[in-house]
């Protein structure tokens, strides 16, 4: 048997050339308009968890946008219509990013009223004397806590949940203020929901997108693991409004399952669904909902959470530097 | 132990040290460090190309007994990628920039490779050595896109077995010995675990009540299908001292994977060329 030189000398150099790259793409060029906004909505439409949960026909609404493109418009006018579009999906988890803009949804609260006065809390409830422990602040107002958790974005331990209850002594209740919340670490949310429960309870439930289009996991269930000790175990007020946001509104429907619980104030603002990021050909960047979030019925916590009494700020109130929700909330704890 | 038993002992030690000699073997280590391209598409981090430079480290061991042949490799690797055409880099000011602009890219991994010399009686003495064997290749990666949020990195640990096929020529230069050889791994089929299509950790490391195995799939071309091609030129030069050699070697590296495990696809092809030494080397050539 004779093997030609020339035949090893193709069988290498074949290597060589099968290897090559990745296949060329509009990434090489930018792509223009239209496909940068194809890919937009490709990657929308093939990635995004609440088409069918809020009725959208993405093939009309991506036809009405395609619409609006032509030949040698602006960056910024293609990027109004980029976000324009995506704001149909009316989700704050929903973003488009330019150098020189960004946009996202904000409507989930912005046309609803604030019910919470940063000032007020500041000055009349906390003061200057109140506990702070890194992201969390806690006062003893009337013998009844009050834990000001303004962000998740802010990294606490199990630790400083409980220095932060603790140092205020005996209370007759607990206030936990998330209101303007919006959101930051789904971890810190159920450390900090976990931190008052007892024993493992079932929450709700995630699901993940597990391919394009209808394509999801299993329904796993979310606990809440109790910590080396409950931190506080008395009645328990969490005050909402429709700032309460993404990692927030995950750490009212986890808190929600404790029995000595009650939520009071406005309903959350949603963002129930795990956010993604990805990007476009022209290097602009975009963020939507991917997994989506349950609660323990397996509803959608998407659209927010409804508190258990609804109450709103009282303008006069407001006026005269009362946060009347608070207020309230301190009468329910005092109340048998 | 026994007077006996030592003795003994000592006697077989000196019969496999004599058959050692009786046989043809070489033997080195070496260790490379490289420069190249990489080109790739992940599509859990962008849709969209990335293209840089990469820059790697290789060290291991080479054995050749009569027409055996047992190389082993660990690397590891450095890449940093670009989008070429990101329009936010036009700004006035980059540091107010605050999307880190690339994806940075580690991988690290294991070769072994057995081969026999295949078709030596049937080619003309001047046609290349050819071997043929398996291959066991540990393959890991790790992705990362800082700014992403919620899915900021992607990995994949890929566990194969396959083919491996080798090609050897000596050609004489003046003073100059130069070993052209060609090393090719082909991996047939693997156990695979990868980043899921929505996240980045494997479900068991977030949620309750899942399998750790959930992580892992078994597959072959259509889940991966991936090869690595080594050209070696070992040129062999007379150091200053008498019986003393000194061999270099430079490598052009190939690396190609395109992996599809669960639902995501990693396109990575990278070209890199080492330079490197060659260690402890010895030959015992029975005449």
């Amino acid at each position: 048997m004779f093997i030609n030189k020339s035949i090893l000398t193709t069988l290498i150099l074949s290597v060589f050339i099968t290897a090559g790259c990745v296949k060329e793409d509009l990434s090489e060029t930018g792509g223009n308009v239209y496909e940068n906004f194809d890919l937009l909505w490709n990657t929308i439409n093939d990635n995004y968890c609440y088409l069918e949960y809020k009725n959208l026909n993405w093939d009309s609404i991506g036809n009405e946008y395609s619409s609006q493109l032509h030949e040698g418009m602006t960056d910024k006018d293609f990027f109004t219509v980029c976000s324009n579009m995506l704001n149909e999906l009316k989700d704050g988890h929903v973003w488009i990013y330019s150098d020189f803009n960004t946009s996202s949804y904000g409507d989930w609260y912005l046309d609803y009223p604030q019910n919470f006065n940063s000032t007020i809390v500041e000055r009349e409830y906390l003061g200057t004397d109140a506990i702070w422990v890194t992201g969390l602040k806690s006062q003893k107002i009337r013998n009844v806590g009050y834990l000001r958790c303004p962000s998740f974005m802010n990294l606490f331990s199990f630790s400083e949940i409980d220095e932060a209850v603790s140092q205020l002594g005996d209370i007759e209740g607990l206030i936990i203020d998330i209101r303007n919340n919006t959101g930051g670490s789904l971890i810190h949310a159920q450390l900090l929901a976990s931190a008052f429960c007892k024993v493992k309870t079932k929450y709700g439930y995630l699901r993940f997108k597990e391919g394009k289009g209808d394509n999801y996991s299993d329904w796993f269930p979310q606990y809440l693991e109790p910590k080396s000790k409950t931190v506080f175990d008395g009645k328990i007020v969490v005050l909402t409004n429709r700032m309460c946001y993404s990692a927030a509104n995950e750490f009212t429907n986890a808190i929600r399952s404790l029995d000595n619980v009650t939520i009071i104030g406005d309903k959350t603002g949603g963002g129930g669904g795990m956010p993604i990021s990805s990007e476009l050909y022209n290097g602009w960047q975009i963020g939507y909902s991917t997994n989506p979030m349950f609660d323990i019925e397996k509803n959608h916590t998407e659209s927010g959470i409804e508190p258990d009494i609804y109450l709103n700020m009282d303008r006069d109130d407001e006026y005269n530097d009362i946060d009347n929700i608070i207020e309230y909330s301190i009468d329910y704890l005092k109340s048998d | 132990m026994g007077k006996k038993t030592t003795l003994t002992l000592l006697f077989l030690g000196l019969l496999i040290l004599v058959n050692g000699q009786n046989v043809d073997s070489v033997s080195y280590t070496f260790r490379l460090n490289g420069l190249g391209t990489i080109s790739q598409k992940i599509s859990f981090l962008s849709p969209i190309k990335y293209t840089g430079v990469n820059t790697s480290y290789d060290w291991g061991r080479f054995r050749q007994i009569n027409n055996k042949f047992l190389t082993k490799n660990l690397y590891f690797n450095f890449a940093l990628t670009f989008n070429g055409n990101d329009q936010n880099t036009n700004i006035e000011n980059p540091e107010e920039r605050p999307i880190p602009l690339g994806i940075y890219s580690f991988n690290y991994g294991y070769l072994f490779n057995k081969r026999y010399s295949i078709l030596h009686n049937h080619l003309p003495k001047k046609a290349p050595l050819i071997s043929l064997g398996w291959s066991y290749w540990l393959d890991a990666g790790l992705d990362i896109k800082p700014f992403n949020v919620n899915n900021p990195f992607y990995y994949n640990l890929n566990n194969m077995a396959g083919l491996s096929l080798g090609l050897k020529k000596r050609v004489n230069i003046k003073k100059v010995q130069l070993d052209i050889s060609n090393e090719f791994t082909l991996p047939l089929f693997g156990i695979y675990a990868a980043t899921r299509y929505s996240s980045s950790l494997p479900y068991s490391t977030i949620v309750d009540d899942t399998s750790f195995w959930d992580a892992f799939q078994i597959g072959s071309f259509q889940t991966n299908f991936q090869f690595r091609n080594n050209l070696n030129l070992d040129f062999t030069i007379p150091g200053k001292k008498k019986n003393v050699k000194h061999t270099f070697r430079f490598q052009y590296g190939i690396n190609y994977a395109n992996l599809r495990v669960n639902n995501n696809q990693k396109i990575q092809a990278t070209h890199i060329f080492k330079l490197g030494y060659l260690f402890n080397s010895s030959r015992y050539v029975h005449k």
